[in-house]
């Protein structure tokens, strides 16, 4: 069926006038700021598409390590922020309550940056070394073309990680798709896998207790009153926390910890101290009837990964050092903007690399030895700045990393520049102590 | 406490491993900020004239860009100017047809009056509004379907095949449904001229 293009008439005259009429300047900028917040808020919507989706759609070399970082992550997330050693818990009942746990559950909400929508979770502590997460994740129900209107019921999927550290190893559970995934955690740091080798739980909480706090004072929380403290890690990740326990009991009630580099943060409530436990909660063997695959954390990572993830950041960021060695979203960003495209296989292997970097730099630092990047600015080519240096503990030389990617043994650290200037096009951001003072 | 040292230790690799998630997946995705300034501007002149009026033009062109995030979710896009065009007549009806119903503050009369005083010079209004607003009523009036149809061919000049492609429909349908809009247009036309004369 076809029109005829001789036919005129009112319909015709109408769009002509609707086509020709006036339209003002427009959008303002008002508007199209609010568009582009508009959008950003869909996106953390729409990425709720569920993190579990999203991981059961990559590929397969980052799918398993994708599952079981987040896991990682979130107990991470939890656990850590409350025991970390160096924290200063100056705040006698709720330590009390802690030193007596041996056993504990708790409500975990993790919101990070690189997570689409905050992720809670159950988790189990059980000394020594075990820990069990439930992550409930909700799921984006189906919408009509071209709009956002939902056609089916938002479903739900659950995830199970367990980990038995003193043994390295994990698994991930998702039961709905009854699949496994069995992590083995190699070449875990040595000092980290003592520590869950000697079960000094109580020794290290004192220890995490016998350092500074900030009172916070007294709120209400629920219809309870609780006293809060801020705790200031000295640890290498420089984590401060607020803890909040019953005013009467010193029970932990909330636990608040910002996570570094802006990266987001943690919420842990529902405490409950000592509660008995089945053991099975605590198995990593894949049940019955799951699909098992296998996936292998290793922190024994080669110098010459080191230097050519370092090199592809410098590659990527348009032959100039960034400030911090991560994906972060900003980089992404700037990659975006600056029209870098990837292959696939580029970008996985630039996200292995970044990774393998990041488990250089845990390997090194938690043999108690050093590790400081300071390449921002430098360009890659440069053979007089040093952009990246380690050191193990025992060793009597540094090894550094110069802007051409050559390395050198010297004795003595180089110092870290004052200033520098800013890598082209904002490829970096905020300063981060944490990544450019060696440690 | 040892068993949270590896977590302490493992954050680290976690993060990296998890934004290394980011980058894989979202090494092709879009840049909104560039889309949005470098298609906001035609999507808003789109909602305009079937609007009329710059504060649902704006809001308009909101919903264009969160339709297509969520478009952009499921597949890949790749025209995004044809996108964003069909989405602009879409959210551009839905919000005529909104205050059809009453759901939006006005019709297009006093809106229209309003608008036009703040952003049209008077003598261009009183040559090309009444017609306009007269359409935009009628348009109102046709299911959503129809009116789609015929506001892609005639306001977006698109082609049969080009509507056919965006709406996933054939060629065929395209021709009966703009045949049926067009009828159903020149009668709510003259019937609103009627009124109006």
């Amino acid at each position: 069926m076809v029109e005829n293009p001789h036919q005129s008439d009112i319909v015709d005259e109408g769009f002509d006038e609707l086509r020709g009429s006036h339209v003002p300047e427009g959008p303002s900028i008002q508007a199209l700021e609010q568009t582009l917040q508009a959008v950003h808020q869909a996106q953390r919507k729409s990425n709720r598409v569920s993190l579990i989706e999203r991981i059961k759609n990559m590929n397969k070399l980052i799918k398993y390590p994708v599952a079981a970082a987040i896991a990682l992550a979130a107990i991470a997330g939890g656990a850590y922020l409350l025991w970390d050693r160096s924290a200063g818990i100056a705040f006698a009942d709720v330590r009390q309550q802690i030193e007596q746990a041996q056993t504990m559950t708790m409500t975990a909400t993790v919101e990070m940056k690189v997570l689409s929508k905050p992720m809670v979770m159950k988790m189990y502590f059980k000394s020594p070394g075990l820990m069990r997460q439930e992550i409930t994740m909700e799921g984006n129900p189906a919408t009509a073309p071209g709009t956002t209107q939902p056609t089916t019921a938002p479903t739900a999927q659950k995830a199970i990680c367990i980990f038995d550290i003193a043994n390295q190893r994990g698994i991930t559970l998702i039961p709905d798709q009854k699949r496994a995934t069995v992590m083995e955690l190699k070449d875990l740091p040595a000092d980290v896998l003592a520590g869950a080798k000697e079960q000094n739980f109580l020794e290290e909480l004192k220890k995490a207790m016998a350092g500074e706090h900030e009172d916070l004072g007294e709120k209400t929380i629920d219809g309870r009153k609780v006293k809060g403290y801020r705790c200031k890690s000295t640890s290498a990740m420089k984590m401060a926390m607020d803890i909040w326990g019953d005013a009467a009991s010193g029970k932990p009630v909330l636990v608040e910890q910002t996570l570094p580099e802006g990266m987001g943060k943690v919420t842990m409530t529902d405490f409950v101290i000592n509660p008995k436990f089945d053991d099975s909660l605590f198995d990593t063997r894949p049940p019955e009837g799951y699909k098992v695959e296998t996936q292998s954390f290793n922190f024994n990572v080669p110098e010459e990964d080191l230097i050519k993830g370092v090199g592809l950041f410098a590659k990527y960021c348009g032959g100039v050092f960034p400030e911090v060695l991560m994906p972060t979203p900003e980089l992404v960003e700037q990659l975006k903007k600056a029209k870098i495209k990837m292959s696939k296989e580029e970008s996985q292997e630039f996200g292995v690399l970044a990774s393998k970097i990041m488990a250089f730099r845990i390997a090194t630092m938690s043999g108690g030895g050093e590790f400081a990047y300071a390449g921002r600015g430098v360009k890659l080519g440069d053979k007089a700045t040093p952009i990246l240096w380690y050191k193990a503990k025992d060793a009597k030389t540094y090894r550094v990393i110069y802007g051409d990617l050559h390395a050198e043994d010297v004795e003595t650290a180089p110092n870290p520049p004052a200033s520098r200037p800013a890598p082209s096009a904002g490829l970096g951001q905020a300063p981060s102590g944490a990544s450019t003072q060696p440690r | 406490m040892p068993a949270f040292g590896v977590p302490r230790k493992a954050i680290l690799c976690c993060k990296a491993i998890v934004r290394c998630d980011y980058i894989c997946e979202y090494a092709g995705m879009t840049a909104w900020d560039t889309i949005i300034h470098e298609h906001g501007p035609a999507v808003w002149r789109t909602a305009y004239r079937l609007l009329g009026n710059r504060g649902d033009a704006d809001e308009c062109m909101q919903e264009v860009f969160v339709a297509a995030v969520v478009v952009s979710r499921r597949e890949e896009v790749r025209n995004w100017p044809a996108l964003l065009q069909m989405l602009s007549v879409l959210r551009g009806i839905d919000c005529l047809r909104r205050r059809a119903r009453g759901v939006l503050r006005d019709d297009d009369g006093s809106r229209l009056s309003q608008a036009v005083s703040r952003d049209v010079p008077p003598d261009v209004a009183a040559q090309n509004g009444e017609l306009t607003a007269r359409l935009r009523w009628a348009l109102a009036r046709l299911s959503s379907r129809d009116a789609e149809v015929v506001c892609l061919r005639y306001m977006s000049e698109m082609t049969y095949e080009e509507i056919s492609q965006e709406l996933q429909i054939s060629v065929r349908h395209v021709g009966v449904i703009l045949s049926r809009a067009r009828e159903k247009l020149r009668e709510l036309l003259k019937e609103r001229g009627a009124d109006h004369g």
